[in-house]
């Protein structure tokens, strides 16, 4: 399919391509200074290509700089993740292959031995992704697996080449995980980024002082390259590992956001509590994108029959699970989780596949009879507690209405690290259960159905399915891609696959004097609080 | 004297040292083979399974892999962490002094709880006072300590507006706020130590008051009452010493909790957390330091009690 | 010929009471005890009503423990749930009774497994004395040395999670700890004469273990039990609230505190409390129990 000359990529309403600088959107003045507190995460190290862990994401996204971000502010919906310039100025797509980025000019690097402030350049971006697709034990090096190689044209221009098209080049580059600039002097010096003095970004703020497991403090950027910004003075993550103890000192003012994952939030039990103790407190909600589901070994008896997945999928109370663990409501989820607004198709327009998420045991069990399980079955379902008590409930529940339709299902709980490498990676016998990786972009729930993924832990093989999905990878046209998008959750949905359970809504918790904030899904902290500013 | 008998405990402590340390190394070498594979793939310790073998010391023979971890321990190399690649002896002297102020605090506050409580037990016995006495020790026992914590923390943020700091305080930022943060949870720790110090000095205190000379200065009167008492609780307290030894391994346990709960970054919270990452050298590392100080402690109690009563330094 | 220096009565009792039938007997010293000790009477009364519990679930429980009543999530305690329901459905009340049952099947056999390993490693060691005992007390000192907690969590963290495992890792501590004490009620017993003079008669080892010291040293075993099954209770809930406890169904009281006793502290105390109570009581009545039998029936463990 080849592409005529250069093309402007326009995206969601996005008119002129890329040439937006995330300049804040304000109504009233900002006022500079301020202290921002909030629950903290003491990262295993600060590397960004050695680690898959949040933890070190969120931090560095306070320190750091990609190519471009995700769009932030109070007028962003929660959910949607459209893309803006952040280090590039202007970029375009030459062809179905090429990716051409014009960098920003001016740029500094933070004041920091060995780098000292010196400008960005285009080779600072090769060196970021060539050390990013070469180091060895960097878990994230699939998502630029599409990625032949990089150019630095000139001083501010980077060419990037792909082996093939894909769709979703640039939302995996406007993905907080993994994808920050990193400088050649502090690798060299360091050997590697995983100590803090290592940290040298161009982000809004440096890192000032990292003491693990208690508290991370950043301080602002004199010299960022965003005029005006950030408004906040000192930001302060502070690593709390009682879930208790840490809402006591929320209610007591010492946060001045929410405490709960992935950051924010608050436990759907003691929303109303918080509202007491904290008079105003500005809350937002929205669905969550960490999706649960129970994984089968469709490639298998007695799961090969689609009729005894439905049956199992009939058998769920999901309403019942959710009023049970999220008290204050929760989303049902299409294949694509239902947290990503822009492409999660709701249950309703799933068509044929919407009854199965429905609560039907008497249906269940005739489909059971008829697949010739009349007096039901037994099997095993592998599991890992996440220490939630949420997920240890929805298991014991969800067991209890297999029972009750005559499926006898004998729970295995593995510790973390055995059952990541075994269950999370398909292997088990019979059923698995267990979260998902909250992906921001919908690629990443429908690889779960293709036949070479590790994450395909149902072990789906279904040609026509997998067509979809490849299929809405090269479609370069979004209106296009989010058609295929939509029409490969139908058929995954009316497969009955995988059983999804609700996600919860997430209640963000924020101290209504920070201005200008509009909290979302996704580790980009540092994004959304660059623009906010205390009122008082 | 004391030197001599100083010297003979200490190695009478030694032995029990070192196949301390035998039963921690022991313990590394227990991890199931597929859990080797894990930490390699899922955590990125290592590049391949060589390599994780190597840093996991599996790579030799075991007698050898023990002499070398103890031979580079015995110059304070306790090797790096798996999850940080940080030393691990520097994440300790950062985390040691902690747990030690904590358990410091709550073994003050468990001889302040416990003898007193004792004393009024053994000289009331048998009445009112004495059981009331008891059962609220007992019941300072009872109830799980993670609960005690969680309650404290939280109902003042409900019903006064207050909780403790979540942030640590370190000594050289704030003295005063770096002791009074030990507090509150050194007081909770303690209190499940002092049931077991009652329940010691009162045993102890009944056994000499029974003895014939304390009877008939008893019954002289109320000033002979009084030095009685004193020279009783003398001879009855000295046994009471001993048990601070095994109340230190208690307390030490009690970490785990209260700095999970009070955010203090102390060895009990690495442990638990090192745990979850599955850190085995850290494991091994904080074992090892835990054990020789309990040792230590217990050896120190030993010579204060030979110091105290002269009959047993044999 | 009667067992010489039988400590299960003092002398005192069987004088009082000359020709009485066995029954009448024992009534009569169950009766003396919750008279003169009041307070290790009450903890009977708690242990009994746990066993109560615990041995007859089914009968006395209204629910299942794990029955999800319809349109019953997070009731207070009121005239139709008694105690209350959490946040799945489920009667707070029976999963108490049924909670008895898991306490009591970890306390038992951590207790029956660890006092029967260190009743043999304590009396051998006592009772053979010489090098064996030196050796022997070296290992018992070296496993004293590790905070319980500690060495807990570090042997679950090899060993995964489970109750079984729980189980074992428990009673290896109990095992270290009750050794040393039944060590010591076992050199007192060896001390006396009658032991030499048995032996002179031509009585073997196991033979004089068997009929003169373990009798004598069962009080002992009895009273370290009562008093450990206490702390295995605590040390269960403590390893629920790290997450290392007895993993669901089982309902333990424990991880019913831990879990969502935490989680709904605010809107739904009941869910807490009751597990709260009821682990204190027990551990309590264990104590209390535990502490009169040792007045009663074994002066020398005073000291210890």
């Amino acid at each position: 399919m080849r592409l005529s000359r250069r093309r402007l990529l326009a995206l969601g309403g996005l008119t002129l391509a890329g040439a937006a600088a995330p300049r804040p959107a304000r109504a009233a003045t900002p006022k500079p200074g301020g202290v921002f507190r909030f629950r903290g995460y003491t990262p295993p190290h600060f590397d960004p290509h050695l680690t898959a862990s949040y933890t070190t994401m969120i931090n560095l996204s306070l320190t750091h700089s990609r190519l471009i971000k995700h769009k932030a502010g109070p007028n962003v919906k929660p959910g949607t993740f459209e893309y803006e310039g952040d280090l590039a100025e202007l970029w375009s797509q030459q062809d179905d292959t090429t990716y051409v980025f014009k960098l920003r000019k001016g740029v500094k690097w933070h004041a920091k031995p060995p780098v000292n402030g010196r400008e960005l350049t285009a080779e600072d971006v090769k060196y970021t992704f060539d050390r990013f697709q070469t180091i060895k034990g960097n878990a994230n090096q699939h998502m630029m697996a599409s990625l032949a190689k990089v150019d630095a044209v000139d001083k501010y221009t980077v060419k990037f080449t792909l082996s093939s098209p894909n769709a979703w080049f640039l939302d995996f580059l406007s993905n907080p995980v993994a994808l920050c600039i990193v400088p050649r002097e502090a690798v060299e010096k360091f050997t590697d980024l995983k100590s803090a003095e290592a940290v040298i970004g161009t982000g809004p703020w440096v890192l000032d002082k990292h003491e693990p497991k208690v508290k991370t403090t950043f301080v602002r950027n004199p010299e960022y390259f965003v005029k005006g910004a950030p408004s906040i003075e000192r930001v302060e993550a502070i690593d709390f590992p009682d879930p208790a103890s840490r809402f006591a000192a929320f209610i007591t003012g010492q946060l001045d956001a929410g405490p709960e994952f992935p950051g924010m939030m608050l436990r759907h039990q003691d929303v109303k509590t918080a509202r007491e103790k904290r008079p105003n407190l500005r809350v937002v909600t929205f669905p969550s994108n960490v999706m649960t589901h129970v994984g089968m070994r469709v490639d298998t008896a007695p799961f090969k029959d689609i009729r005894v997945r439905q049956a199992l999928s009939l058998a769920l109370d999901r309403k019942g699970i959710a009023e049970a663990t999220l008290p204050l409501g929760s989303v049902r989820n299409p294949p694509v989780a239902a947290g990503l607004a822009a492409w999660a198709l709701p249950v309703e327009q799933l068509g044929e596949g919407a009854k199965f998420y429905e609560y039907n045991p008497k249906e269940a069990k005739r489909l059971l009879k008829e697949a010739g399980h009349g007096n039901g079955f037994a099997t095993t379902l592998t599991y890992n507690n996440y220490q939630s008590q949420e997920l240890i409930d929805a298991v014991q529940m969800a067991v209890k209405f297999w029972k009750d339709v005559g499926v006898e299902v004998t729970v295995v709980e593995k510790p973390y690290a055995a059952y990541f490498a075994s269950a999370y990676q398909g292997k088990y016998e019979g059923m698995m259960m267990g979260p998902q990786f909250p992906a921001l972009d919908p690629y990443n729930f429908l690889a779960q159905y293709l036949p070479e993924e590790p994450k395909n832990q149902s072990h789906v093989n279904d040609p026509v399915l997998t067509d979809m999905i490849l299929n809405s990878t090269r479609a370069l046209d979004e209106k296009k891609r989010r058609a295929l998008v939509h029409d490969a959750q139908r058929h995954a949905a009316k497969q009955v696959y995988y059983l999804r359970i609700n996600s919860q809504i997430y209640y963000a918790a924020l101290d209504p004097a920070l201005k200008n904030f509009g909290p979302n899904l996704g580790y980009d902290y540092g994004g959304r609080l660059m623009a906010a500013w205390w009122d008082r | 004297m004391l030197r001599k008998y100083a010297f003979k405990r200490l190695l009478i402590a030694l032995p029990s040292l070192l196949l301390a340390t035998v039963i921690v190394f022991s313990l590394s070498r227990l991890i199931p083979g597929d859990v080797v594979t894990l930490m390699m793939e899922e955590n990125q310790y290592a590049k391949d399974l060589a390599e994780m073998r190597a840093k996991l010391g599996l790579d030799r023979p075991i007698y050898r892999q023990y002499l070398e971890w103890i031979g580079r321990a015995a110059t304070g190399d306790l090797g790096r962490s798996l999850y940080s690649n940080r030393p691990i002896t520097s994440e300790l002297t950062y985390r040691l002094p902690v747990s030690l102020e904590l358990g410091a605090v709550a073994l003050v506050v468990a001889v302040l709880l416990g003898v007193p409580i004792g004393i009024v037990s053994a000289v009331r016995r048998d009445t009112v006072r004495d059981y009331v006495a008891r059962s609220a020790a007992i019941m300072g026992l009872a109830v799980p300590g993670f609960w005690l914590g969680t309650l404290v923390v939280v109902l003042p943020a409900i019903y006064l507006g207050w909780s403790p700091s979540i942030q640590y305080t370190a000594f050289g930022a704030d003295p005063w706020r770096h002791f009074t943060q030990f507090l509150l949870p050194g007081f909770l720790l303690g209190v499940a130590s002092a049931a077991a110090i009652m329940r010691l000095t009162r045993t102890q205190l009944l056994e000499v008051l029974r003895q014939d000379y304390v009877r008939t200065a008893w019954a002289k009167g109320l000033r002979e009452r009084w030095v009685v008492l004193k020279h009783s609780l003398k001879n009855a307290l000295i046994p009471v010493v001993t048990i601070l030894g095994i109340q230190v391994a208690q307390i030490l346990s009690g970490t785990v909790i209260f700095e999970s709960i009070f955010g203090l970054p102390g060895m009990g919270r690495y442990l638990f957390d090192s745990i979850t990452e599955r850190d085995y050298p850290a494991i091994q590392g904080i074992n090892l330091v835990v054990v020789t100080t309990v040792v230590a402690i217990n050896l120190l109690v030993d010579l204060v009690y030979a110091w105290l009563d002269p009959r047993i330094r044999y | 010929m009667a067992r010489p220096l039988d400590l299960t009565l003092q002398p005192k009792w069987r004088d009082r009471a000359p020709a009485a039938r066995p029954l009448r007997r024992a009534l009569a010293a169950v009766g003396s005890f919750c008279r003169r000790k009041p307070l290790g009477a009450l903890g009977g009364v708690i242990v009994l009503a746990l066993l109560v519990m615990a041995g007859f679930a089914e009968w006395i429980a209204p629910y299942a423990y794990d029955q999800q009543l319809p349109g019953a999530r997070l009731k207070p305690p009121g005239r139709e749930y008694l105690l209350g329901t959490d946040n799945v459905g489920r009667d707070i009340l029976s999963r108490i009774v049924y909670g008895a049952r898991v306490s009591v099947t970890v306390g038992f056999l951590t207790v029956l497994l660890g006092n029967a390993v260190a009743a043999f490693i304590g009396i051998t060691s006592g009772y053979f004395r010489g090098r064996y005992d030196i050796l022997v007390q070296r290992v018992v000192d070296a496993w004293q040395s590790f905070p319980y907690l500690i060495i807990i969590l570090s042997l679950l963290a090899v060993l995964g999670p489970g109750m079984l495992n729980v189980i074992l890792a428990l009673s290896i501590l109990v095992a270290a700890a009750t050794s040393r004490v039944i060590r010591g009620a076992t050199l007192s017993v060896v001390e006396h004469p009658y032991i030499e003079a048995a032996r002179a008669m031509g009585a073997g080892h196991g033979r004089v273990i068997l009929r003169h010291v373990l009798p004598n040293v069962a009080a002992t075993i009895v009273i370290v039990a009562t008093i450990g099954l206490g702390g295995v209770i605590l040390a269960e809930s403590a390893l629920s609230f790290l997450g290392y406890g007895v993993p669901p169904p089982h309902p333990s009281w424990g991880s019913m505190l831990s879990g969502s006793g935490r989680t709904y502290m605010y809107s739904a105390p009941w869910i807490a409390i009751w597990p709260g109570v009821a682990i204190s009581l027990v551990v309590f009545g264990f104590n209390m129990l535990g502490d009169a039998l040792r007045d009663v029936l074994d002066p020398r463990l005073r000291g210890s």
